[in-house]
């Protein structure tokens, strides 16, 4: 399953979200500002960076844009200032043919899961994040005397935590061709990691039991183990765009997009330990010990395509209409006959003068391959009314149709080979023996995920006070859901046991009943109606400062901010 | 009508069309894997005398010679191509000496049953040799006719199997064993006994017979021990110490894997019927009893008990054999030597002794629940250095064999 979860985070590689201003945010996504008519391009699809040359000057892009999650809340000083920021800005001199444009975000964080240790009767006595750690202990008076006789004492560790980080750099550029054409391109490139240590897999456990009278030690089980599963993947992306002005009236653009992505996903766990229930007795024995380890590592590459065409029709002086589709597809797959699982154990146990053992050597391997599928379609119309410069109204239709599949294919074939000796050196002993034991399975696991929403928003912009806007969005749309997951056994065969004992006989059995959960279907299939709202303020105190409000509400601590400096 | 009824039946072809199909992609193919088993055969015999019987009859007597064919049935799957020619040979061996070629080799996989044909020679015996590593199995594996889960090549792991017709004899294919071997326990009071092996499924060949495959030496240095031959015959070789041996003394005598019969069969020392090409010498030890100058009569567990409170167990020991007290070693009583486990596992234990000599208290430092066993090695020693009899015998110190194990 853990392979699923890093799956989830691979995918996120293909459709990581564009930065969108508070200007669009509260408009529904159709009033837009400078950054949106470029980098977010047409329906928010890929960046157009011809569009620089629509806003000329400069724009500067601080932290104080709130750009890269839109969500922080700057009021609020109990809030995690923690997360990614984003930095970049716009430059378009005047009379020139040319602009330019850089974004670039940055993150790193750590998150801690909380960790809960039980103590005496199975209650818990620890609780925090991060690494824990804890001791206690339990005496008891066994043979009712009045004074206590035995100690039992247990040591434990856990840690879990993830870590992740993102840095990702574009420039863009664009160049005035002629009075009727426009040309841009954009480069742009992400790497982004995350390390997770889950609790299962990082704990230690020590337990000592002694005689309080003699001072003696009963017994001691040390137990460690290490693991981390671990996603990199980085992508470089180029965008070519182009808008022509067919005529007084008219514009017509396009873009195209190639997005190379590669990762590499890799789960490695290790554990081990010993039990001993003669501790401190040289040559005499009663002790367990294992050690075990799994790991498999997989790279899924591949790439994203896509275009878009536009069209600005500018019917009067105060009505423009925008017709916008986009379609992109990306894939990625790999494979990996990296997949291995190893076991060792023993247990041996002195009987008299004998040394009895019993040894397990388990070896597994396999491979997984990865496909994965993501199309995306979207169209969408807009009619905007901007009679003055404090009012401005759009409505639109938009269709966005997503698929999203992955298809996870997973092989291993296993082999325990148990040795077992009586410790005595009797010839032909048949009650010394080596088992066999080997069994093998193939399965697949296919997701897939279907959104396709109808919408009608509706914006507006109006000015409330001098250099003061009020903006206000609604979106109602219909939308559809789907989500299925098939699982299905491939191939796979029983337990098979082989023994051979000491004396030359066999012995050989099957797994009996053999049960196979052969394949299962989860599947969701929904639809409904929304209508999301949403509201801002926008204020420009001068030609240098932009700033915008959303999430306005009683409470100060909940309001958001985003200033955009101009030049 | 007619037209009702046909669009009803278009109408249902179009749904049963759009049925769904089933959403799993593959299906199940179950891989019986495994099947590393040795294959053997089970049981050879003729076809006019059925499985177990060895006598040829002819089955054509329009035809000159006997004719008449070998059952060979296997207890696995044996892959057919494997059935040939090439994987047997039959030779005369009374009177003549000649090979035999069958007319016919045949495969019947649903029973399992080789047969093959051929014409045989009245008043003949023969010698049938399915050549080892010649048959396989469906998964590979080669024939186990000495049932050591292995493939040895031959001789040993040819399978042979004999066959005749009238009143000849066929030659003897059986591996001699052991009948039993004297003297073997420590209370032996002769200074002069003899050493002598019995043997089963012989004769054997007397000239293997002899004092370099029959061995007395002294246990505790493997000083060799003068012998001569008293009686040496196909059943039995008796021998005798050529001085007298020593009051409380222990001896080992050895007998050779490496004899025969006189049909060359290799001896089966730890009758299990089959002869491996590691199969171990016959190697055994007795004792002579103490002098009053002599102190080698080993101790033995005279009783255990765990003691009200499960926290201690009580160990008393004495002289084999006589049941007379003894000394113990006091040092010997270490975890090494003696054990007790309950339910969860072994217990720590912390050796107390007392006013008895004889006698060692067990105090368990936690205590014993559920089903408590005692486990007394057989490097328990007394004063004189005699490691403990389990089995009490009269011989001490042998691992596993003198091991003491009982549920208190």
């Amino acid at each position: 399953m853990k392979i699923l979860a890093l799956l989830v985070i691979v995918i996120s590689a293909v459709t990581f979200a564009q930065p969108q201003t508070f200007r669009s945010m509260s408009t529904s996504g159709l009033i837009l500002d400078d950054l949106d008519r470029w980098f977010s391009g047409m329906l928010f699809t890929q960046p157009v960076p011809d569009r620089l040359l629509e806003a000329p000057g400069i724009r500067v892009y601080t932290g104080l844009s709130n750009l890269s999650t839109g969500t922080d809340l700057v009021f609020d000083e109990t809030a995690d200032t923690r997360g990614s920021f984003l930095l970049g800005g716009s430059y378009v001199p005047l009379e020139a043919s040319f602009g330019l444009g850089v974004l670039t975000e940055f993150m790193n964080e750590r998150f801690f899961d909380e960790i809960t240790l039980f103590g005496p009767g199975g209650s818990p006595y620890l609780t925090g994040e991060g690494t824990v750690e804890g001791t206690w202990s339990e005496y008891v008076d066994t043979n009712g005397d009045g004074t206590l006789d035995s100690r039992h004492t247990v040591h434990e560790t856990a840690e879990a935590r993830t870590d992740s980080s993102l840095t990702s750099a574009g420039v863009y550029g664009a160049y005035e061709v002629s009075e009727t054409l426009r040309l841009g391109l954009g480069v742009s490139y992400t790497t982004n990691s995350t390390e997770v240590l889950d609790e299962d897999d990082n704990r230690s456990l020590s337990i000592a039991d002694s005689n309080l009278v003699t001072g003696v030690e009963t017994y001691t089980l040390d137990s460690s183990g290490e693991g981390f599963s671990k996603d990199d993947r980085s992508s470089i992306e180029i965008a070519l765009s182009g808008t022509s002005a067919v005529t007084d009236m008219m514009d017509i653009g396009g873009m195209f997009l190639f997005t190379s992505i590669s990762s590499d996903i890799s789960y490695e766990a290790g554990l081990s330990g010993t039990e001993d229930f003669l501790p401190g007795e040289i040559g005499v024995y009663d002790i367990a010990t294992w050690s075990e380890s799994e790991n498999y590592a997989v790279s899924p590459g591949g790439s994203r395509f896509g275009g878009g065409l536009n069209m600005d029709l500018r019917i009067d002086e105060n009505w423009i209409l925008e017709a916008s589709g986009g379609y992109y597809t990306a894939s990625l797959s790999g494979s990996s006959d990296q997949y291995s699982i190893s076991l060792d154990s023993s247990y041996i146990v002195s009987i008299a003068s004998l040394i009895d053992s019993t040894i397990f050597d388990m070896n597994g391997s396999g491979g997984t391959e990865i496909d994965i599928c993501d199309d995306l379609f979207s169209f969408g119309t807009k009619l905007t009314f901007d009679p003055s410069e404090g009012f401005t109204v759009s409505m639109g239709m938009g269709f966005f149709k997503h698929d999203l599949s992955n298809t996870v294919h997973n092989e291993s074939s296993n082999t325990l080979v148990e040795t077992y000796s009586d410790g005595d050196v009797e010839f032909a002993d048949p009650d010394d023996y080596v088992s066999t034991t080997t069994w093998s399975q193939t399965d697949e696991t296919i997701t897939t995920e279907s959104i396709t929403r109808i919408s009608i928003p509706v914006g507006l912009e109006f000015e409330v006070l001098p250099k003061v806007f009020a903006r206000l969005g609604a979106s109602p749309g219909f939308v559809w859901e789907s989500e299925t997951e098939t699982t299905s056994l491939i191939e796979a065969s029983p337990l098979v046991t082989h023994i051979v004992y000491g004396d030359g006989s066999e012995d050989q059995f099957i797994e009996s009943p053999f049960e196979t959960i052969d394949g299962t279907l989860v599947e969701t299939d929904d639809n409904y109606t929304e209508i999301p709202y949403s509201y801002g303020v926008g204020y420009t105190p001068n030609d240098h400062i932009q700033i915008d409000l959303m999430g306005l509400g009683d409470s100060l601590n909940q309001w958001r901010l985003s200033a955009t400096l101009s030049f | 009508m007619k037209r009702i009824t046909a669009g009803i039946a278009v109408l249902l072809l179009l749904l049963l069309g759009c049925a769904q199909d089933n959403p799993f992609k593959a299906d199940t193919v179950v891989e019986w894997e495994g099947g590393n088993e040795h294959p053997h055969i089970e049981v050879a015999g003729t076809e006019s005398g059925g499985p177990g019987n060895f006598q040829f009859s002819d089955l054509d007597p329009e035809r000159n010679g006997i004719q008449d064919a070998v059952i060979l049935t296997f207890d696995k799957d044996i892959d057919p191509s494997t059935i040939a020619a090439a994987s047997f040979e039959m030779i005369e061996t009374d009177p003549g000496t000649g090979s035999v070629q069958f007319e016919s080799i045949s495969y019947y996989p649903e029973d399992r049953t080789a047969v093959l044909v051929g014409t045989f020679s009245d008043d003949t015996a023969y010698l049938l040799t399915v050549t080892a590593g010649s048959i396989l199995d469906l998964p590979g594996n080669q024939l186990d006719p000495n049932h050591n889960a292995l493939y040895d090549g031959a001789p040993w792991d040819d399978r042979l199997a004999t066959f005749f017709t009238g009143s000849a004899v066929m030659r003897d294919i059986t591996s001699p064993s052991i009948n039993s071997n004297f003297p073997n326990t420590g209370n032996v009071g002769n200074l002069t006994p003899q050493p002598r092996v019995l043997f089963d499924n012989g004769p054997m060949n007397v000239s293997q017979l002899n004092l370099n495959n029959f061995t007395l030496v002294r246990t505790s240095d493997s000083s060799s021990v003068a012998l001569q031959v008293v009686s040496a015959t196909g059943s039995e070789l008796v021998t005798v110490p050529v001085n007298d041996l020593s009051y409380g003394t222990r001896y080992t005598v050895r007998l050779s894997a490496q004899i025969t019969d006189s049909a060359g069969n290799y001896l089966d020392t730890n009758n299990d019927g089959y002869v491996w090409p590691d199969e171990p010498d016959l190697v055994w030890d007795f004792q002579i009893i103490d002098d009053g100058t002599t102190h080698s009569t080993p101790p033995t567990l005279s009783q255990a008990d765990l003691l009200p409170g499960n926290t201690s167990v009580r160990i008393e020991f004495e002289e084999s054999l006589t049941g007379d007290d003894v000394v113990m070693d006091d040092a010997t009583f270490i975890a090494a030597n003696i054990q007790v486990t309950d339910d969860i596992g072994s217990i720590p234990i912390v050796f107390e002794t007392g006013a008895d000599p004889g006698a060692v208290n067990c105090l368990l430092q936690r205590i014993a629940t559920g089903t408590v066993t005692l486990f007394i090695s057989c490097n328990v020693a007394d004063e004189y250095g005699n490691l403990f009899d389990g089995n009490n015998n009269g011989l001490g110190g042998t691992p596993g064999e003198d091991d003491w194990s009982g549920v208190l």
